[in-house]
C-alpha cells in the first residue's frame, strides 16, 4: 500500500503543474489584450502600454510564469484587474461556502441514492426498481438550476418556508443550515441520481458473480447475503466515483450559487468571466486545479486502499 | 453529467480495462442490437421524442405562430390566450414561438459539439492508442487533465477566453467532450494493437491507418453512438446552464437558457416564462439520455438491465 | 407562540455550544420549528425603535465608497450616509430649497469688483470627523473643507471635476470660515447643488484621506455623516455603524446594513420573508402593483426627476453622418419604452429635461412649433438610411449592464433599430463594469440614466465640449462627443444669469440646438421604485429624490 501511495502522490506533483501551466497559458495567449479589454479602444498607445506594464503583462513569460506559481505557493494570487482589491481575501472566504454546498448535496446524494439503489437493486423488475430507474434518469436530466428554481417557486415563495438569499455565517450554525437546506437538495438530486445509478449497477452486476451464489449455497440466508458480501463489493466502484461525484457537482455548484444568489467562487468565476477578469478567472482556476488534483488523488488512494486489485496492476 | 456510469462501472475509466462486449462479428452484434433496442420501451420513447425534437426544431418557422423575435412591449407578461398559448415575455413576444425556435440552437449546439469533440478525440484516442510511447503519454496526460475538470467550468473559462456567440459556445462545449471520446478510443486500441492480425498486417505491410480504421472502429463504433447519444444530452444541459449564467447567444436570439433567467424576475407574474423553457430542457436531455441508455443496453445484453 | 420561543432557545443552544456535532444534532428539529416560524427573522432585526436597517440593492459589489468618484447608484446610496456637505437637500425632497448642512446657513453671494463672485461660508463648530482606520477622529475644520474641493475639482481624483469649471479658489478664511470664488457670478440655483451633500460637494476627511491614500479610502471612505463605515464583505454587503458624535444627534439606528442583491427574485423575496427592510424595486408597473398588494408592504416610486436618453457618438461612424442620426430617432417609439415602465415610473419627454417640471425643457408640442420633427416614423428611417447610402450595412455592438433600465432600453432599441435595417448587437456586462467601459468612449450609441440636480449640470455633463468622455478637459458624461462652442456659449450665460426667464430660454436654445443636431435623444423621465416595510415607514415626504438614493439619516427609525 505505501509504495502504491508513494506512486499517486509523486505523479500528483507533476500533474498539478501540467494543468497550472494550461491555466497559466490559456490565460495569457487569450485573443485580445487584457489591457485594452480595460482601457476601452480610445485610450493611446502610451496608457495602454502603461497599462501593460501595471498589469505585469510586459515582464518575459517565464519571470509572469516563475511570479505566478510563486504567488500560489504563498497563497498571494495577485490582483483584480477590475477592482485591484487582492483576490485572495476574497476567494478564500468565498471558498468555504461553495465547499460546503457540494459537500452537503455530495452527503444528500449518498444518503438518498444509496437505499434507493439498495432496494431497486434488492427487487428487481418490481416497482422499487423502476422507481430507482426513473429518479435517476430524472436526476441525470432536470437542470440542477431549473429545479432550484422550482424550489425557490414552491417553498420560498408560496410557502414562505425558507430564505433563499445568502449563505448565513458560519458561526451560526442553524442559520447557515436554513440557508443550506434549499440549494443543497437541489443540487443533491444530481448526487441522487449520480449515486443511484453507479450504485444499483454494481449491485446488480456483484449479485451475480459466482462467488455470492457459492454464499448462499453455503446457507447463508438472503438477507445476510446482502449486506455483508453484496454491500461490500459495491461500495467500492462508489467510494472511488465519490471523488468525480465531488467535482461534478462542483461545477453544477456554479449555477446554483446564481439562482440561490449564494456567495461562492462559482459566482465569482462567473462575474470573472463576464467582466473579462483575467487574474481572477486564473486565480479561481488555479484554486479549482488543486482542488481537483487532491480530489483525485484521494480517490485513487482510497481505490487502492479498498480493492487490492488496483495495487498491485500496472 | 453524462451517464457514463455503466461504462465506468465496468472499465473503471483505466486503460487496460476495455469495454465489456462478446466477442462476436460485428454484423451479427448490430442484428442482435437493433433487436433488443426495439423491444425496450423506453428507448423507444428515446427515439421517438428526440426525433420529435429534431422535426420541431427543422420547422420551427412552420410551426410557430408568431415571429419570436418580434417586440410588443405594450403587451408585454399577458397570460396565456388563444393568440399566445403560453402567454408573452417581458418584451411582449410569444413565449410559444420562442421555445419552439429555442429547439434549433439546443439541438445545434448539442450536435455539433458532440461531432466536433467527438471526432477529434476519437481520432486523438486511436493515434494514441496506436503509437504508443511518449505520443501516447503526452495526449493522454493532456486528455487526463481536461477530464478532471468539471465541465461546466471547463466551459465557463473557454468562453471567458474566446468571448461568447454560438460558435465559441459549441467550440467550448467541444473541448470537455474531445477527452471522453479520447479516452474511450483509447482503450479499445489498445488491446486490438496486441492481437496477432493487426502484427500480421503490420508485418504485411498495412499502414496504421488502414489497421485502425478497418479492425478497431467496427468494434467500438455500438459503443461510440451510446457515448454521443448521453454526451449530446449532456451538451445540451451545459448550453442552458451556460446561457443562464448569460454566456450564450447573445439577444434576441431565443435560447432556452435565456429564457430562464429572464423569466426567473417575473417568476412570480408570469411563471410560465421560465417553467416553459426549462421543461423544454429537461425533455431535450431525457430523450437522449433514454435514448443513450436504450442503445448502452442494446449493444450490451449482459449488463444489467 | 410557543414554537418561536423554542426556536431561540434552541437556536441559542446552538450558538452557545462550541463544535458543530452539537449544533447539528439539534439542527435538524430547529429546523423545523424555524420553518414554521416563517418571516420572522429574530435574531436580526428589532421590533423597538432601535435595530439594524437592512436594504437590499442591486449590485454585486461596490465600485467605490470614495465620495468623489462613486458615480453607481448603490455607491451613491451608502456614500449619502457617511458624508455632508456644506449644504444639503431636504430628505426626500431636493427640489425644496438647499438646507445648511456643515454650514451655519446658507449665504449670500457677494459679488466682487473684479466680477467675480464670493460665497463664504461659516462651519458649524463641534463637527467631528469619524475615527479611521488610520486616523483618530478630530474636530473639523475649513482646512479639511478646502482640502475636498480642491480634491473634487481636480479630473485625477474626481468624477466631478467638471462641475468646478468656474471655479476660481476654494480658501479656508479662518479655520471656521469658508470662501469660493467664481469666475463669473452664478444663481443660486445653479452653484449651490455644487457644495451640497452630493457628488462633487461631499466633504472629505483630510488626515484620513492622506493617511491611508486614495485606493484604501475607496474601501475605507471617512467623514462627518451619521454612519460610520463598518464591515465590506464583497459578495455579501457592506454595514454601517452610528457615529455616536454626529452633529445632528446620535442616529436612532443600531447600525445599516446594505446586502448586495442583483437577483430582482431574490431582493423581492428577501423582502416578503423579513430578511431585509427595504429594497430597490424594479421600475415596472406590474412591480409596483404586485409588491403594494402584499401584506405589511408598501411600494412606491420615488421620482428622480432625470432622463433615460440616447447619445450617438458623432466624431465616428456610423453616426457622424446626421441622416443616419435622424434615422435613429425616427425609429424609435417612445410608447414601446414608457410601456415598461407604465404612468406611475416613465413619462415620455421631448428635451433633455422634462419640460413638465422645471423650466427650459421642451413639451411635445414646442419641438414641433420649433420645426423638429422627433416623431416615430420607421419609413423615414429607412429613407434617411438609403438617402446616405447605408440601407443595411450598419452594424455595430455595445456594451450594457443587467441592470433592468439599461437591459431593457438597449434591448428594444435592438428591435427598434433591427425594423429599419441597422443591426446593433448588444454585449452584457456587469453594471460597474459598463460605467467604466461607457466613459472610455466603448459605445457608438450609449444608453443612459441620468438623475442630475439642475438643469445646468445635466446639460453641461452630457453636451458640454469639456464633459466628453475621451479628451474633455472634465470628463463627464458627454457620450456623444458634442463639440458646439454656440452650446458651450449659451451654458456659460445661463449659468451666471440671474433672471430665471432668460436663464429658461438659454437652456431651452441649448435644447432645441442639440436636438437639431440629433446628437441626443431624449427618451422618457424615469422614477425609481421602492419597497419597505411597514415598520420601516419614511418620516420625509417622498416627493424626489436625486441619485436613486433612500434618505436614511440620524431620524430613520423603526415603528415602535
Amino acid at each position: 500500500m505505501a509504495s502504491y501511495a508513494l506512486r499517486r502522490i509523486a505523479l500528483a506533483i507533476p500533474t498539478l503543474l501540467v494543468v497550472l501551466t494550461i491555466v497559466f497559458c490559456l490565460v495569457r495567449f487569450a485573443p485580445g489584450d487584457p489591457a485594452t479589454a480595460a482601457l476601452g479602444p480610445d485610450a493611446s498607445a502610451d496608457a495602454i502600454a502603461a497599462a501593460r506594464q501595471r498589469m505585469g503583462l510586459t515582464e518575459p513569460l517565464l519571470r509572469q510564469y516563475a511570479s505566478y506559481l510563486g504567488g500560489l505557493a504563498h497563497g498571494d494570487l495577485g490582483r483584480s484587474l477590475i477592482s485591484g482589491r487582492p483576490i485572495a481575501a476574497d476567494l478564500f472566504a468565498s471558498l468555504p461556502h461553495t465547499i460546503e454546498l457540494t459537500l452537503a448535496a455530495l452527503l444528500i446524494g449518498l444518503a438518498t441514492g444509496l437505499p434507493l439503489a439498495l432496494w431497486a437493486a434488492m427487487r428487481r423488475n418490481e416497482w422499487p426498481d423502476y422507481l430507482g430507474r426513473i429518479v435517476s434518469l430524472v436526476g441525470l436530466s432536470f437542470p440542477a438550476f431549473h429545479l432550484g428554481i422550482l424550489m425557490i417557486l414552491l417553498f420560498s415563495i408560496k410557502l414562505h418556508w425558507l430564505p433563499i438569499t445568502g449563505a448565513g455565517a458560519f458561526d451560526d450554525p442553524v442559520d447557515n443550515l436554513r440557508h443550506l437546506v434549499l440549494p443543497a437538495v437541489s443540487l443533491g438530486l444530481v448526487g441522487t441520481a449520480y449515486v443511484a445509478r453507479v450504485a444499483r449497477s454494481t449491485v446488480l452486476k456483484v449479485k451475480e458473480e459466482d462467488f455470492i451464489r457459492a454464499v448462499r449455497a453455503k446457507g447463508l440466508r438472503p438477507s445476510q447475503v446482502t449486506y455483508r458480501h453484496t454491500l461490500r463489493s459495491a461500495l467500492i466502484p462508489v467510494t472511488s466515483l465519490l471523488g468525480v461525484f465531488s467535482i461534478t457537482l462542483l461545477g453544477s455548484a456554479v449555477t446554483t450559487e446564481l439562482v440561490f444568489a449564494r456567495p461562492g467562487i462559482g459566482r465569482m468565476l462567473v462575474q470573472a468571466t463576464l467582466e473579462r477578469d483575467y487574474n481572477v478567472i486564473q486565480s479561481v482556476m488555479s484554486v479549482v486545479a488543486v482542488m481537483v488534483v487532491l480530489v483525485n488523488l484521494g480517490t485513487d488512494l482510497a481505490y487502492g486502499f479498498l480493492d487490492p486489485r488496483v495495487r498491485h496492476a500496472r | 453529467m453524462p451517464d457514463e456510469t455503466s461504462l465506468a462501472v465496468a472499465t473503471l475509466s483505466r486503460p487496460g480495462m476495455g469495454p465489456v462486449g462478446p466477442a462476436r462479428p460485428p454484423w451479427s452484434r448490430r442484428r442482435a442490437a437493433v433487436r433488443a433496442f426495439t423491444r425496450n420501451r423506453l428507448s423507444l420513447i428515446g427515439l421517438g421524442l428526440a426525433a420529435l425534437l429534431a422535426i420541431v426544431a427543422l420547422a420551427a418557422p412552420l410551426l410557430a405562430p408568431d415571429d419570436p423575435i418580434k417586440q410588443a412591449v405594450t403587451e408585454r407578461l399577458a397570460a396565456p390566450s388563444g393568440q399566445h398559448w403560453f402567454g408573452t415575455d417581458n418584451f411582449g413576444r410569444d413565449i410559444f414561438s420562442r421555445v419552439l425556435y429555442g429547439t434549433r440552437i439546443s439541438l445545434l449546439v448539442g450536435l455539433s459539439s458532440v461531432l466536433l469533440g467527438g471526432v477529434i478525440g476519437s481520432l486523438l484516442g486511436l493515434i494514441a492508442g496506436f503509437r504508443g510511447g511518449w505520443t501516447e503519454r503526452c495526449i493522454m496526460q493532456v486528455m487526463d487533465v481536461l477530464l478532471a475538470f468539471p465541465d461546466l467550468i471547463t466551459g465557463l473559462v473557454v468562453m471567458a477566453v474566446l468571448g461568447g456567440g454560438l460558435r465559441n459556445l459549441i467550440i467550448a462545449i467541444a473541448i470537455s467532450i474531445v477527452p471522453r471520446f479520447a479516452r474511450f478510443a483509447h482503450a479499445p486500441t489498445l488491446s486490438e494493437r496486441q492481437k496477432d492480425y493487426v502484427t500480421a498486417a503490420e508485418a504485411l505491410g498495412a499502414s496504421d491507418r488502414r489497421i485502425m480504421l478497418r479492425h478497431v472502429r467496427p468494434n467500438i463504433s455500438g459503443e461510440l453512438l451510446v457515448l454521443a447519444s448521453l454526451w449530446i444530452a449532456t451538451a445540451i444541459r451545459i448550453e442552458a446552464n451556460l446561457s443562464f449564467v448569460g454566456l450564450g447567444v447573445a439577444p434576441p436570439t431565443a435560447t432556452w437558457g435565456q429564457m430562464i433567467r429572464d423569466g426567473l424576475v417575473y417568476i412570480q407574474a408570469a411563471p410560465l416564462f421560465s417553467l416553459v423553457p426549462g421543461l423544454a430542457v429537461f425533455v431535450t436531455v431525457l430523450a437522449f439520455n433514454l435514448l443513450g441508455d436504450g442503445l448502452s443496453d442494446a449493444f450490451d445484453p449482459r449488463r444489467p438491465q | 407562540m410557543p414554537a418561536n420561543r423554542k426556536w431561540t432557545a434552541v437556536g441559542a443552544a446552538g450558538r452557545g455550544r462550541k463544535g458543530r456535532p452539537a449544533a447539528a444534532a439539534l439542527a435538524l428539529p430547529a429546523l423545523v420549528l424555524a420553518g414554521c416560524t416563517g418571516a420572522n427573522d429574530v435574531t436580526k432585526s428589532d421590533a423597538s425603535s432601535g435595530g439594524i436597517l437592512r436594504m437590499g440593492v442591486f449590485a454585486e459589489n461596490i465600485q467605490t465608497l470614495d465620495p468623489h468618484q462613486a458615480t453607481s447608484g448603490t455607491d451613491r446610496q451608502i456614500v449619502g450616509r457617511i458624508f455632508n456637505g456644506l449644504v444639503r437637500f431636504r430628505p426626500g425632497d431636493f427640489t425644496a430649497p438647499v438646507e445648511p448642512d456643515l454650514a451655519t446657513a446658507v449665504p449670500e453671494p457677494k459679488t466682487n469688483p473684479d466680477g467675480t463672485q464670493t460665497w463664504t461660508f461659516a462651519l458649524r463648530a463641534g463637527v467631528k470627523c469619524q475615527a479611521g482606520p488610520k486616523s483618530p477622529a478630530y474636530d473639523l475644520t475649513a482646512d479639511d473643507v478646502v482640502y475636498s474641493y480642491q480634491r473634487s475639482g481636480n479630473a485625477d481624483t474626481s468624477a466631478f471635476a467638471s462641475d468646478h469649471g468656474d471655479w476660481k479658489s476654494v480658501t479656508a478664511v479662518d479655520p471656521r470660515t469658508v470662501a469660493i470664488t467664481l469666475t463669473a457670478p452664478s444663481s443660486r440655483a445653479v452653484f449651490l447643488p455644487k457644495v451640497a451633500a452630493y457628488a462633487g460637494g461631499f466633504v472629505v476627511c483630510k488626515k484620513a484621506v492622506q493617511a491611508e491614500g486614495d485606493k484604501e479610502f475607496a474601501t475605507h471612505p471617512v467623514g462627518t455623516g451619521p454612519f460610520v463605515m463598518g464591515e465590506y464583505k464583497p459578495g455579501d454587503g457592506v454595514s454601517l455603524t452610528p457615529n455616536a458624535d454626529y452633529f445632528r444627534g446620535k442616529p436612532k439606528l443600531t447600525g445599516v446594513k446594505f446586502r448586495f442583491l442583483p437577483d430582482d427574485t431574490t431582493r423581492d423575496l428577501a423582502l416578503d420573508s423579513g430578511e431585509v427592510d427595504l429594497i430597490w424595486g424594479q421600475p415596472e408597473q406590474q412591480w409596483l402593483d404586485r409588491t403594494d398588494a402584499k401584506d405589511g408592504i408598501t411600494a412606491v416610486a420615488f421620482p428622480v426627476e432625470g432622463t433615460v436618453m440616447i447619445s450617438l457618438r458623432m466624431d465616428k461612424p456610423p453616426f457622424n453622418d446626421k441622416r443616419v442620426r435622424e434615422a435613429v430617432v425616427h425609429a424609435i417609439d417612445r410608447k414601446q419604452h414608457t410601456a415598461i415602465g407604465g404612468d406611475k415610473v416613465a413619462t415620455a419627454i421631448w428635451s433633455i429635461v422634462n419640460a413638465a417640471g422645471v423650466q427650459g425643457g421642451l413639451s411635445e408640442a414646442d419641438t414641433k412649433a420649433a420645426g423638429l420633427d422627433l416623431g416615430y416614423d420607421p419609413d423615414e428611417s429607412r429613407r434617411l438610411l438609403a438617402d446616405a447610402g447605408h440601407a443595411h450595412d450598419i452594424k455595430f455592438d455595445v456594451v450594457s449592464s443587467t441592470l433592468a433600465v439599461y437591459k431593457n432600453n438597449y434591448q428594444i432599441l435592438q428591435s427598434e433599430l433591427a425594423a429599419v435595417g441597422i443591426t446593433m448587437t448588444i454585449k452584457s456586462v456587469d453594471h460597474p463594469t459598463m460605467h467604466t467601459l461607457i466613459r472610455k468612449g466603448q459605445n457608438a450609441l450609449t444608453v443612459y440614466d441620468a438623475p442630475r440636480p439642475t438643469m445646468d449640470v445635466l446639460l453641461t455633463q452630457f453636451v458640454n465640449s469639456a464633459s466628453v468622455v475621451v479628451g474633455g478637459s472634465a470628463p463627464v458624461t458627454n457620450f456623444s462627443f458634442y463639440r458646439n462652442r454656440d452650446v458651450d456659449g449659451w451654458l456659460g450665460q445661463a449659468r451666471a444669469a440671474s433672471d430665471p426667464a432668460a436663464q429658461a430660454e438659454l437652456w431651452r436654445k441649448v435644447n432645441r440646438q442639440v436636438l437639431a443636431d440629433a446628437a441626443v435623444i431624449p427618451l422618457y423621465v424615469g422614477a425609481n421604485t421602492f419597497a419597505y416595510r411597514d415598520n420601516v415607514a419614511p418620516a420625509f415626504k417622498l416627493v424626489a429624490t436625486i441619485d436613486n438614493s433612500w434618505p436614511i439619516d440620524e431620524t430613520t427609525a423603526f415603528a415602535s
